[in-house]
């Protein structure tokens, strides 16, 4: 089990982007009438945002970078880090973080890398791109992690198992370390269970596979342990956090999750209508449609994302950023 | 398990999950014949299991089980 903490760095923006394109579960041909409606009642997901085939991702995140950078009205040449986290990149090599930061205004002294990593991928950037803040000497101190999938390229269209819940989009988080910040600022719990490995694949050549039971036995076993866990390290109890914003899986699994944990309905946020499963971009929706609706007390939220792997990670943040939007359209 | 000791209760507690009638079910059924069974309900009934036992049934006790009693019988 790998724990961390860190000093004096917070998330201080979000911003989110979808494609235009809405689909309606209420209206899928593959489903019939009844199938339909039990599909919405019980997974939470009736809308889902779907790219064009020929839509490359990589121009969903330069449109969150500039959004982003404009709001919070950041010099990009002065960035130290740029991450992306991605299972869906239309072009291999280079990385898209490379062809990010010629694309855009960073400077060479930007650390420019992706991560191949799903719906733990949110939590996973935010540990990598806070530690490399905490060792990085000069500097501004000031990253950018970027997150989401366009799914709906992986998966059979014709597939009843996943083409209901997988939606796309992508977020641009920007993180800063403050020198003058010395407390603690969050917690971190990244664990791996790979004997879970084949809940979620996508074999060469074919499209992503979902085997929905065992993904709803692996969350459910190993979400609410690790979150527990989490907060005994920080010496906090379950009623610290001011919310709780997991990975959008489906209202089956997040909700048997919030059972186990005792946590009361009105803390545990959603973004599963109107933009279904998401990825790793999950968290930063869930969290730009709901942050206005937070009531703060603590100034600390708990987050979670699991799957693919099979991966869980949470984190424990302060969390007060200038800016957190809903989401854009492409 | 304690809730479902005996198989007649299980059953009660299967045609309720899966929006049947009373007497649809039996020991003996088939639960992948059964009228209303889908993925989504599948996922739906193992759900409800674990949160009545906190058992988790895998993808691959369910492979292994033909019929309501055997399902009931993963629960022991």
């Amino acid at each position: 089990m790998a724990f961390s903490s860190h000093i004096g760095t917070e998330i201080v923006g979000i911003v989110n982007v979808a494609p235009a394109t809405v689909e309606d579960n209420l209206e899928l041909e593959l489903l019939s009438p009844d199938e339909r409606s039990a599909l919405v009642n019980h997974t939470g997901i009736r809308y889902r945002r779907v790219a064009d085939k020929q839509t490359d991702i990589h121009q969903l995140f330069k449109r969150s970078i500039e959004e982003l950078s404009s709001q919070l009205n950041w010099d990009l040449a002065s960035v130290d880090v740029l991450v992306v986290v991605t299972q869906s990149p239309q072009m291999l090599i280079p990385s898209i973080s490379n062809r990010l930061q010629g694309d855009l205004n960073f400077g060479p002294q930007t650390i420019a890398f992706d991560i191949n990593s799903g719906c733990s991928g949110f939590v996973y950037g935010l540990n990598t791109v806070y530690s490399m803040l905490a060792s990085v000497i000069g500097g501004s101190k000031k990253a950018i992690l970027c997150c989401g999938d366009l799914s709906t390229h992986l998966i059979d269209e014709n597939d009843k198992s996943v083409k209901p819940i997988f939606s796309d989009g992508v977020s641009a988080i920007a993180i800063e370390k403050k020198e003058n910040d010395l407390e603690i600022s969050s917690y971190f719990n990244l664990e791996t269970f790979g004997s879970g490995q084949k809940a979620i694949e996508m074999l060469p050549g074919e499209t992503m596979k979902l085997n929905g039971i065992d993904v709803f036995g692996y969350s459910i076993k190993h979400v609410p342990q690790n979150i527990s866990r989490l907060l005994e390290i920080a010496e906090k109890t379950i009623d610290f956090p001011d919310a709780f914003v997991l990975h959008q899986a489906n209202l089956l699994i997040n909700d048997s999750i919030r059972k186990k944990l005792g946590v009361e309905a009105a803390k545990f946020h959603y973004s599963l209508t109107e933009y279904g499963n998401t990825a790793s971009a999950s968290i930063p929706f869930t969290l730009g449609l709901n942050y206005k609706k937070i009531e703060r007390k603590s100034g600390w939220i708990l987050l979670s994302g699991f799957g693919v792997g099979f991966s869980v990670a949470s984190a424990l943040v302060r969390f007060n950023p200038k800016v957190c939007s809903e989401v854009y359209d492409f | 398990m304690s809730k479902f000791i005996q198989i007649t209760d299980f059953i009660q507690f299967v045609e309720s999950e899966l929006l049947l009638n009373a007497g649809e079910v039996s020991a003996t059924s088939e639960f992948r014949d059964l009228r209303t069974w889908s993925s989504l309900n599948a996922l739906i009934l193992i759900s409800r299991i674990n949160e009545e036992t906190d058992f988790v049934i895998t993808a691959s006790d369910l492979a292994s089980c033909k019929t309501i009693e055997d399902l009931h019988q993963l629960l022991k």
